[in-house]
């Protein structure tokens, strides 16, 4: 291991130095036999060019290296060991620097580095101190700003051909198609279409009614009457409610330490509400930001918080030292910062915690000017309740648990009491008085959720051994640029605003911690950047591929799109169109592309073997949601309420949507795993397309598949049907949506004779675990 | 571009349905990787079993002697002013005498009897260190290379770089007998492909039926299943055949065959109750050692990663009373350990099976509590064992009571850089493109101990 250079290496050191005449030979001694030992010991591991480390700039190895310090500055003041920072951070006097890092060094030790530095701070000479690395190489930020993604949105390129009166999805489909030699595949069966459109926008399969009645009149107006049932049904904002809940890393459970998180899931649900009453894109953001700070949201909004408020917390244990837990709180705010970046921008601004972003124009003051946002607010359970009576509501709150928390006590006293009376009598009392409390607090049981509030976080030291960490309600705060993400050496305190590539002027946020600011710039500043991401999102999901595969990295490293013209014409559309994402939908599912087959001719498949050019539709797997829940659907065993408190996946009579199935970010459930669902952890921007033999052994031997098929043979048994031929008609409509073949007739009566009675929920059970009812054409 | 991180192995595997831990691997592949062509370097460890002691052992208990924690109990010398998790007062004594062993005569407690006669095989790591007293955040630095939750396990970036030879079983097996306090996250595969996540099996019962979700049918004897499995084939047959050669629909045909097959080699693999009974003997009693014997069961069978948690929770977090707890936590493993490597060597698996041993960080020489030990982060013991470690060697040092690693003191980041570097892999180029850069297991540290290497 090289990091402890050995008194060999030293001694070497000093023999080929030359020595300088200033120095004494008393000098050199007492600094060879009292200092350096100690540097070596307790400062070479991280700061010695010599050893390979040079943390923060400070290289110790050498007089000049000392002198000058590093990112901090001066660190030896010769002579004056009171003003020399490093004495300062020896004596742990700085607060955010203390040093080393493990632990004061004894008394003794220190006395013998000032009395070093007061004498003079003599040392052999070193070798030239090497450049350092300058950490803001290479950003040309208005350079940038010409990148494909970053410039404003291409009024001219998105021209429609009108006279052509084309959907603009087919007419740069076509475009391409016609550039490349390619012909597109004929339309789908109205089966077919009808199953994919309904399990796209709603996460469901069709009901055999529907299928059947524009299998007999596929017209046009059939179909979008269709196209307006599914965007209307709750079941579309379930469905589209969770495509987002994977970007926005949704969990029903965060760390312990937090206040209550049993309301989590009203973030869920407010998410499924604003899809489904399809609340403008734009507000939609500026919601989930800021819900508390504007004037024109509702009480309920407050529950679009969760956006930061489910973030994951990091634990800040009380007996290290500040600088440890500063450095927790600042992983903690570059998961947000992350989030923020890839969800909405389709950037790694997290990147840039260390030094400018490398590939992006994402600078490091950028990214503690977002820093500043978190930092200046804090993560609170809140009830749901006008914001004047939130502090009253919250105190009462906190007071009745209290009280609860002792009628419980007072009641197992109770029970092994002798003088029973004495705590009847009490939990009599504390009943009465949490009546009161409720009387005089009226919104006492409003519900509550995981929001954010503008108190800002400051790490202090707690006595010598402790560190507490402080809220300072309503009082917003700069951050301070952590040179190489280290919060022991601060550079500049960065106002908080939003990033440079999006807003050159730099506008300082004023109103309190900035949030609401934040949006407003996500949806102004960046305005083109964010229609573009989220195009592309809602794009993938009908798809299977994005227009840009790489869905939450837009930046110079990123994908390009395949079709420029067409994710233009639809971003500025969606922002015509007030942001409405059903209007957006409604652009995707009525286009031809989307109605093609996914069977394609040899020739086109050859030419075009990974469907870059929309030729056809891709076939996909289903994902656990829709291949779970349209399973409960099909056998009859859904329960479709929407909303309201998460249940196990695993409870044996879990029939509710998988939307609904508790999501827990340490634990995640085993089947949730096993079919590629997200980790909450972090923001997620695709799944998994995974295909394993234990989701298979899951398919043969699960409980639920083999309760869904029961059950569904079951109603055959209550009212049976002589006619097999006839069950079998039934089973294709409800599983498959379609007609069986004759073939298919006979595959099934084979069976079924050969099994006999209990054939049926067998033959049931394989069509549900066939590949047909896992994939959707 | 990484080695195995090529596009074409990628894409290859996902056409060829990966499984967990790359069950389903085309047989060419898994050879490929077998013959070490998939590695950066001639790989001297093909698959690792990883004894973890959830909790976290004292350094001075077993491979580390410090004499001097008896010469001045009780007393607070200035080494030791270092913060830790809680309050500690004086040193702490241990009644413990260590003896040399084998032919290296590395220094061995007698906690550890029967481990002792391995002593050649062992290379001790004296002076690990790690960066957080607290256990989430030393499990995840140990288990995953840094202390947030976000990023692989070092078994998710093995199954990565090397996958997985049984195409039966998964590749990347955590035991645990219980649970240990941080769940999942510890063996995540986080941004890599899902199927590169490690399969939890909790062991505390023995038949593999309870050990494995849905191993086993409960509706159907084993012909039914056969004949209901020829039903879907002809379903997917019919409903492929208009589809053209889909390779997604070919995939999960396969994987559903292979799991039929799982059903039975799966059940083989982990029941331990298959051993002759002097094997079982040898291994003795409880929850740990039939963790011991299961993880040499499913190395035999090429499971490329085998992790072995202690206990539930974390049983040698030993604030109080620590000299009485760690003589049994001792004696539950010396047994186990020593029949492991007896075993692995027995059957000639020991040079290319690499054996680790530790847990999250140390404990401090001085006491919490006048009886326990609190959490240590500045120093530690951890071993290797076969797989082309060096035996019979210590490396490294503590200082005088062992709380602080002095000399050729090793991060966790070289740990990491050293068990991958033993089975093949520079760990600077195992690295994997996701948000906008370059991730590895040692972020942007990590030095390979080559004094370690054998």
């Amino acid at each position: 291991m090289k990091k402890i250079i050995t008194y060999v290496q030293v001694t070497v050191f000093i023999c080929v130095m030359l020595c300088s005449w200033r120095l004494s030979a008393d000098d050199i001694n007492f600094f060879e036999a009292k200092i350096r030992p100690l540097l070596v010991q307790h400062c070479y591991e991280c700061h010695s060019a010599q050893a390979g480390v040079v943390e923060s700039g400070f290289d110790m190895d050498t007089r000049a290296g000392l002198l000058e310090g590093g990112d901090r500055g001066i660190a030896v003041v010769v002579g004056k060991p009171t003003e020399s920072t490093l004495m300062k951070a020896l004596s742990y006097r700085l607060g955010d620097l203390e040093m080393p890092p493990g632990g004061k060094l004894p008394q003794p030790e220190r006395d013998l580095i000032a009395d070093w530095i007061r004498t003079g701070a003599a040392m052999p000479l070193g070798d030239a101190k090497q450049t350092k690395d300058n950490p803001r190489a290479g950003i040309d930020i208005a350079a940038a700003r010409s990148h494909w993604a970053f410039r404003p949105l291409d009024a001219v390129s998105t021209r429609v051909d009108r006279k052509l009166r084309l959907n603009p999805v087919d007419r740069w489909v076509l475009h391409y198609q016609k550039k490349n030699r390619l012909h597109g595949a004929g339309p789908a069966s109205p089966q077919q279409l009808i199953r994919r459109l309904s399990f796209n926008l709603t996460g469901l399969a069709p009901e055999w009614r529907d299928v059947a009645a524009y299998s007999a009149d596929p017209t046009e107006a059939q179909y979008r009457k269709l196209v307006s049932q599914y965007l209307s049904s709750p079941a579309y904002g379930e469905r589209w409610a969770r495509h987002w809940l994977d970007l926005v890393r949704y969990t029903d459970t965060t760390a312990s330490w937090l206040e209550s998180t049993a309301g989590s899931f009203r973030y869920r649900d407010w998410v499924v509400t604003a899809f489904n009453d399809d609340v403008p894109y734009d507000r939609f953001i500026k919601l989930q930001f800021a819900a508390d700070l504007m004037e024109d949201s509702e009480v309920e909004d407050v529950a679009a918080l969760g956006l930061v408020g489910l973030s994951p917390t990091y634990w800040k244990e009380p007996r290290l030292a500040p600088l440890v837990i500063k450095a927790v709180v600042a992983e903690e705010w570059e998961e947000r910062i992350d989030m923020v970046g890839r969800t909405f921008l389709g950037l790694s601004l997290a990147c840039a915690r260390c030094h400018d972003h490398k590939m992006d124009p994402v600078t490091q003051e950028d990214y503690y000017a977002l820093a500043g946002v978190f930092a200046s607010s804090r993560i609170l359970d809140i009830p749901l309740v006008v914001q004047s009576e939130q502090a009253v509501v919250r105190a009462a709150f906190k007071k009745a648990t209290a009280i609860r928390v002792k009628i419980q006590q007072q009641k197992v006293l109770e029970k092994g009491a002798e003088d029973k009376e004495v705590h009847a009598k009490l939990i009599v009392e504390l009943q009465a008085e949490l009546e009161a409390l409720s009387t005089s607090t009226p919104h006492l049981d409003s519900p509550r959720v995981m929001a954010v509030v503008e108190d800002s976080i400051s790490v202090v030291a707690d006595g010598p051994e402790m560190t507490k960490v402080v809220y300072t309600p309503n009082h917003a705060i700069d951050v301070a640029v952590q040179l190489r993400g280290n919060p022991a050496t601060l550079g500049e305190v960065i106002p908080r605003r939003f990033i440079e590539l999006m807003d050159p002027q730099k506008i300082s946020f004023v109103n309190g911690s900035g949030r609401l600011e934040l949006a407003q710039s996500l949806v102004s500043n960046s305005e083109g950047l964010l229609a573009r991401v989220i195009v592309n999102r809602v794009w993938r999901h009908h798809f299977g591929e994005g227009i840009v595969d790489t869905p939450s990295n837009f930046g110079l490293q990123g994908g390009v799109p395949s079709h420029p013209e067409l994710l233009e014409t639809l971003a500025l559309g969606l922002i015509e169109n007030q942001w409405s994402m059903k209007w957006l939908q409604r652009v995707i599912v009525t286009s031809d592309t989307y109605r093609l087959s996914c069977r394609a001719d040899e020739a086109t498949i050859v030419k075009d073997p990974s469907n870059h050019w929309y030729g056809r539709m891709n076939r996909r797997q289903h994902d656990i949601e829709a291949w779970r829940d349209s399973m409960l659907q099909v056998t009859g065993l859904l329960d479709p309420s929407v909303g309201g408190k998460p249940a196990l996946l695993s409870n044996v009579d879990n029939n509710r949507r998988t939307l609904y199935a508790t999501i827990k970010r340490r634990e995640l459930d085993e089947v949730l795993k096993m079919f590629g669902f997200p980790e909450p952890t972090t923001h997620s921007p695709k799944r998994d397309k995974m295909n394993t033999p234990l989701q298979q052994l899951y398919s043969l031997n699960s409980a639920f598949i083999w309760r869904c098929a029961n059950h569904l043979a079951s109603s055959y048994t209550v009212k049976p049907l002589k006619d097999l031929k006839l069950i079998v008609t039934e089973l294709y409509h409800k599983v498959y949506s379609r007609d069986a073949t004759s073939q298919e007739y006979d595959v099934a009566l084979e069976y079924l004779n050969k099994t006999g009675p209990d054939g049926l929920r067998r033959y049931i059970h394989a069509l549900l675990i066939s590949n047909e009812f896992a994939f959707l054409d | 571009m990484s080695f195995v991180g090529n596009l074409d192995r990628r894409a290859a595997i996902s056409a060829l349905g990966g499984g967990l831990g790359l069950l389903g691997l085309s047989d060419h592949i898994a050879l490929a990787t077998e013959q070490g062509r998939g590695c950066h370097h001639h790989p001297r460890a093909r698959r690792v079993i990883q004894l973890f002691m959830n909790g976290g052992p004292f350094q001075g208990d077993f491979f580390d002697p410090k004499p001097a924690l008896n010469k001045y109990e009780g007393q607070r010398p200035g080494e030791v002013e270092l913060r830790t998790e809680r309050k500690t007062g004086g040193l702490l004594g241990s009644p413990y005498k260590f003896g040399r062993h084998g032919a290296s005569g590395l220094e061995i407690s007698e906690l550890l009897p029967r481990l002792s006669r391995h002593a050649d095989d062992i290379c001790v790591l004296r002076s690990v260190y790690t960066d957080n007293p607290n256990h989430g955040p030393a499990l995840l630095l140990m288990n995953n290379g840094t202390i947030s939750p976000t990023v692989p396990s070092m078994g998710s970036w093995l199954m990565y770089g090397l996958g997985s030879v049984n195409q039966n079983l998964p590749g990347y097996v955590v035991l645990c007998p219980g649970r240990p306090v941080r769940f999942s996250i510890l063996w995540s595969s986080a941004f890599l492909p899902s199927q590169f996540q490690g399969s939890y099996v909790n062991h505390s019962t023995i038949s593999p039926d309870s050990m494995i979700p849905f191993l086993k049918n409960d509706q159907l004897n084993f012909q039914e299943q056969r004949d209901e499995l020829d039903l879907v084939g002809s379903l997917n047959r019919m409903y492929g055949r208009s589809r053209g050669d889909d390779q997604q629909l070919n995939a999960r045909i396969s994987a559903m065959e292979t799991a039929f097959r799982m059903q039975s080699a799966g059940h083989e693999a982990f029941d331990i109750r298959a051993e002759p009974s002097a094997i079982r003997e040898e291994y003795g009693k409880g929850h740990f050692a039939n963790g011991c014997l299961l993880a040499r069961r499913l190395v035999e069978r090429d499971v490329r990663f085998v992790q072995v948690y202690y206990g539930n929770g974390q049983p040698w977090d030993t604030h109080s009373k620590h000299n009485e707890a760690v003589k049994g936590l001792a004696q539950s493993i010396d047994k186990p350990i020593a029949a492991l490597l007896t075993d692995l060597k027995r059957r000639g698996m020991l040079d290319d099976t690499l054996v680790i041993w530790g847990g999250e960080f140390g404990r401090t020489p001085v006491s919490e509590n006048g009886s326990g030990r609190d959490h240590n982060h500045y120093g530690m013991t951890m071993w290797l064992a076969g797989g082309g470690s060096r035996g019979g060697y210590a490396h490294g040092a503590t200082d005088e009571f062992g709380f602080r690693a002095v000399q050729d003191r090793m991060h966790v980041h070289d740990v990491h850089a050293t068990v991958l570097h033993l089975l093949g892999i520079d760990h600077e180029r195992l690295t994997y493109k996701y948000a906008g850069r370059d991730f590895r297991l040692t972020d942007v540290a990590g030095k390979v101990a080559k004094a370690v290497l054998g």
